[in-house]
């Protein structure tokens, strides 16, 4: 395919674009380059800029040059002049500075090895020296291919799963598929009340509170609504009241990691009843045991919806010499029940769940203090246990 | 960002700090494995702090830059625009998450992420006087970390999903306070670690309480302090100002704070620093919706003032002014004693300016 391009006073010019897929260069010493290569001819020389992009590296090379070992003698601060990389600007006007990376001579070319792997999502201006080609000031654009889409994310669930939910309830978890992009949360998800958008119903920070693969995004409503006796809600209420029906919207602009959106809008839609003040108390939760050589799963049934994500964590089964055993947790029935699978089966013994003081119910009261507390006189109050212990034997 | 006006004594402190240690006490000569370079804060000789929320974990860096200047400003329009090219991509993959002055060089810090998946590449720049960003290189470097005691476990089979974002570091003597904010759990912990890093400590938090909503006490967590004549200033998410002696910091204990003023609705403040002009001490506070607020500090207000335990009235909590020129300001930090940098973001843009103080 032949291309031509003209900007500005900048005398080019043609290039070849050879678009060649999983292709190396023999004549290079072993690259770690099996991902894509273009080739650029520019104008009508023996110059060839090729662009060579990996997963983790990407490498501008210009081939073909006569005047290669002319250009030993200098620094590299010398030769970032001949050989400029910048990204494309939208406006001619703009002078952005040149991309960060290093500069090297091999046996048969001139390399610039980017800092960053270039990205697809931009394009590159690349300014040769008429030191380095027959003709004036060359200048081409190359646009890097990067990796492969993966399909586009999707909503896959959203904790509490409940369509019933508590007035102060303190947090949605949303889970996608997969890796989703920082940056844009708050933007993209609303909380709708008869068509019209609850005002400022989210604690909204910059670090964003995602996992560490950034495919669960923790959405906290904003703790200031919620509290008693603070500004927030002295002045905007409660954002979400018993009695009324809402949706929890998420729009499909928000973009994945690869920065593709989302495969469609995801909506929940649930009834608000009375706040929940209660804290979650294991004296008022049943337990199911198991029988003994089975792996059958021991249940606890607790009588309010709690945590998903911690209900997955702060749990944990310990056998009679007290090591924690290996096994399948679940969690079911909209969050009221919890289910431990071992890995090995059970013996006729004693065991015991134990469980972090500090899990909570929907509304961020945990099972060592209400979301709330009466005001102590300092050090009034006595410390909790950070846990707690409900044994039961199998037989 | 924020950095302590006076020098501090932990109670928490087992020892007493060395203020002459060496900028590279306790450090090694590597290259820190940072996942994401977010807070930053300067210990002295020149020693970048680094908080890094994905491997819960700070990280001290010898900068070497330790040369005094006499630098009074730094400017730097679209710098976003700036670093997402020299790094080679847009600003929609360019996201500066915190901003520091190195008090000894005058020369500013930019934490900086390199796209915005859980793949995007830590970075950070520094800008000299005249505008000049250039990468602070991390390979071979002397430094120090310091993991914390929880931190996320990703082990085959029983992944565990819970961080704490690391919302603000400060250097006090002998000592990094770290604010947080759990994915999971609501809870208010600042978490203090020993300075220089022995590789060996583990982190102590501290569960604060405030009492600002009537007979009730909360447990929120902290967004952004300093730290001021022996107390921490802790802005909090749900907004109060609260004042928490650093002598009820002890270990693994629990403290009520006082609440001494209310930042507002509809508003999260992001970024504080304290500063003295003539013979007064002021506080300067950025927020999301109210601009930037300045509040006249001085021990004897925060002693005398009446804290806010009932509902809002006017008379309780100490009085703030609303700077009316400084809008959209993101990220601050004094650069000198005469002046302060801004971090101000407009739209898509995001410029450093540098002002007077007010």
């Amino acid at each position: 395919m032949l291309l031509s391009v003209a900007r500005g006073a900048c005398l080019i010019a043609c290039y070849v674009f050879l678009w060649n897929t999983h292709a190396t260069r023999a004549q290079e010493p072993a690259p770690d380059i099996s991902f894509q290569v273009q080739q650029h001819r520019v104008g009508k020389s023996s110059v060839i800029v090729e662009l060579r992009e990996s997963i983790d590296r990407s490498i501008l090379a210009i081939v073909g040059l006569k005047t290669l070992d002319d250009l030993r003698t200098l620094t590299e601060d010398q030769l970032k002049q001949l050989f400029v990389v910048r990204v494309h600007a939208a406006t001619v006007e703009t002078t952005l500075p040149a991309v960060l990376g290093t500069y090297t001579l091999t046996d048969s070319e001139f390399q610039f090895v980017s800092r960053f792997p270039l990205s697809a999502a931009v394009k590159y201006q690349v300014q040769l020296s008429t030191r380095l080609t027959d003709d004036e000031l060359t200048e081409l654009v190359v646009a890097p291919r990067g990796k492969p889409l993966s399909p586009a994310p999707t909503v896959q669930a959203i904790y509490p799963s409940s369509d019933v939910l508590p007035e102060n309830l303190l947090k949605f978890y949303i889970h996608f598929s997969s890796p989703m992009s920082r940056g844009e949360a708050y933007q993209r998800i609303h909380l709708m009340h008869a068509g019209v958008e609850v005002q400022d119903p989210f604690l909204e920070l910059g670090e964003e509170l995602w996992d560490i693969e950034q495919t669960r995004f923790t959405l906290f409503i904003h703790p200031g609504r919620i509290k008693r006796g603070v500004k927030p809600r002295e002045d905007s209420g409660l954002p979400m009241t018993d009695g009324k029906e809402y949706l929890l919207q998420i729009d499909e602009a928000w973009l994945g990691a690869d920065r593709q959106p989302l495969a469609a809008k995801h909506t929940k839609k649930f009834r608000v009843v009375a706040a929940d003040e209660e804290q979650p108390n294991p004296v008022n939760w049943k337990i199911a045991t198991p029988h003994a050589n089975t792996r059958q799963p021991v249940t606890l049934t607790f009588n309010e919806a709690l945590d998903h994500a911690m209900l997955n964590r702060v749990l944990l089964v310990r056998d009679p010499a007290g090591e924690a055993i290996d096994g399948k947790t679940t969690v079911s029935d909209r969050e009221t029940v919890w289910s431990f699978e071992p890995t090995q089966p059970w013996k006729r013994s004693d065991y015991a769940i134990e469980i972090a003081t500090n899990l909570e119910d929907l509304c961020g009261n945990s099972i060592a203090r209400p979301f709330e507390t009466k005001l102590q006189v300092e050090g009034g109050e006595a410390s909790i246990a950070p846990l707690v212990a409900i044994e039961f034997a199998v037989e | 960002m924020l950095r302590s006006k006076v020098a501090l004594v932990l109670a928490l402190c087992a020892t007493m700090p060395n203020t002459s240690l060496q900028a590279d006490s306790g450090m090694k000569e590597g290259t820190p494995d940072i996942k994401q370079a977010g807070a930053l804060a300067f210990a002295p000789h020149g020693v970048l702090l680094v908080g890094d929320t994905l491997n819960a974990a700070i990280y001290a860096i010898d900068t070497g830059d330790t040369v005094a200047s006499e630098a009074k400003s730094v400017n730097i329009e679209g710098v976003n625009e700036k670093i997402a090219a020299l790094m080679g991509t847009g600003v929609e993959e360019t996201m500066i998450n915190d901003m520091v002055v190195n008090p000894v060089s005058g020369n500013l810090y930019l934490s900086v992420a390199r796209g915005r998946g859980p793949d995007a590449a830590p970075v950070i720049f520094k800008a000299d006087s005249k505008g000049i960003l250039s990468e602070v290189s991390l390979k071979k470097v002397k430094f120090a970390k310091a993991a914390f005691a929880d931190a996320p476990e990703s082990k085959p089979g029983a992944r565990n999903p819970r961080m704490s974002a690391i919302t603000d570091i400060q250097y006090v003597d002998g000592m990094v306070v770290v604010a947080g904010l759990s994915n999971e759990e609501f809870a208010s912990k600042l978490r203090t670690i020993k300075y220089p890093f022995d590789g060996g400590q583990e982190s102590t938090s501290i569960e604060v309480y405030h009492g600002a909503h009537g007979k009730l006490e909360t447990a929120s967590p902290v967004r952004t302090f300093v730290t001021y004549e022996n107390s921490v200033l802790a802005a909090y998410t749900c907004t109060p100002l609260v004042n928490i002696p650093v002598g009820d910091l002890k270990p693994g204990g629990k403290t009520l704070g006082k609440t001494i003023a209310e930042l507002g609705n509809r508003n999260q403040p992001l970024d504080m620093i304290v500063y003295k002009k003539g013979s007064q001490d002021y506080l300067l506070i950025a927020n999301t919706a109210r601009g930037v607020m300045k509040l006249k500090l001085s021990k004897q207000a925060i002693d005398e003032t009446q804290a806010i335990t009932s509902r809002i009235d006017d008379t309780a909590g100490l009085p703030y002014e609303t700077v009316k020129e400084l809008v959209d300001v993101v990220q601050l930090d004094k650069l000198n004693a005469d002046h302060a940098v801004l971090l101000v973001k407009k739209d898509a843009r995001q410029d450093i300016r540098t002002i007077d103080l007010p």
